[in-house]
């Protein structure tokens, strides 16, 4: 297995688990051919621009198929007829489970209705971080790792995946929801 | 299968009906088929490739085929497509929907500016 398919595997991590059980090999396969295909001589810049033209395929189209609310999964009927049928095969992401991912979301509203005040630290005269605002930093960090939280949720197919995803990424971004305006204002303090 | 309230095909789902035809084909055929007939303007990824497919596996207007043309050379895990009956009435149907477009449009179009 050469470095530019191990890359391309681990990036089709992206697609939903269904997704990825049927097509992996197939679009590996492909790549493969497009690799070969780029790497005739006299193609010095193609394998960059085969990767670059990957990625943006690969975002998009897991993207697409993460919003998809069923997976369609054919299967053979009687013959004579149209070979292959949708069925849709729930692989269900429930309503509690969206209400968990989204906890950071939902603590970062109620802590601003509630006190308005205490987000207040993260934004007036914070400390910076790599010449950023830190309650940028933080907020940026908090919604990326909610999101990531739930597109792993959606892509995992067993209560284990989704109770690890919901460990990892959704309860680091709500206590850093929670807690980065405190720390933050701690750090003024000592400042002062 | 695909109904009558079925939303339009998109251009990938078009591009890849017309590019398998007549024939089976694997994806990396599919792509380099819809490459030709294109002239290189119409360029679809694996990504795009494998989720319209899927799509129009779920919609009963392809299928895959069991035939390999030569299994002794052939990579095992490419999987070959045709067009299912569905497939092919759908396919005219946009073919003639695309012409009709075109035919409107030649009067003016293709007339050379002033």
């Amino acid at each position: 297995m050469t470095s530019h398919e191990r890359a391309y595997r681990r990036l089709l991590t992206l697609y939903p688990t269904a997704f990825r059980e049927r097509y992996e090999e197939q679009m590996v396969t492909l790549f493969n051919d497009q690799l070969r295909e780029a790497r005739a001589p006299g193609s010095g810049a193609r394998i960059v621009t085969l990767w670059f033209r990957s990625l943006g395929d690969l975002i998009s189209s897991a993207a697409g198929e993460h919003l998809r609310k069923e997976e369609l999964v054919p299967r053979p009927v009687d013959p004579g007829a149209v070979a292959l049928i949708g069925e849709p095969a729930r692989r269900g992401f429930a309503r509690t489970e969206y209400a968990l991912a989204l906890l950071p979301l939902w603590s970062w509203i109620i802590l601003q209705i509630a006190t308005p005040d205490y987000m207040n630290s993260l934004f007036a005269n914070p400390p910076s971080i790599f010449g950023l605002p830190a309650g940028i930093v933080s907020t940026l960090v908090a919604a990326s790792l909610m999101t990531f939280g739930i597109l792993a949720m959606r892509s995992s197919g067993s209560t284990s995946g989704k109770a690890a995803a919901f460990l990892l990424l959704t309860i680091p971004s709500l206590i850093l929801v929670v807690l980065a305006p405190a720390i933050i204002s701690m750090i003024m303090d000592v400042r002062v | 299968m695909r109904s009558s309230t079925s939303q339009p095909l998109s251009h990938a789902a078009i591009h890849i009906l017309v590019a398998i035809g007549v024939d089976e084909r694997h994806g990396y055929a599919v792509m380099t088929e819809i490459e030709r007939m294109t002239g290189g303007a119409v360029r679809i990824g694996p990504g795009t490739l494998y989720t319209t497919i899927g799509r129009l596996l779920a919609d009963g207007l392809i299928e895959e085929s069991d035939e390999r043309p030569d299994p002794a050379l052939d990579d095992k895990r490419r999987r070959y497509y045709t067009l299912t009956t569905a497939g092919r009435a759908v396919a005219a149907g946009e073919v003639r929907r695309l012409e009709s477009l075109v035919a409107s449009a030649r009067p003016w179009a293709l007339k050379p500016d002033p």
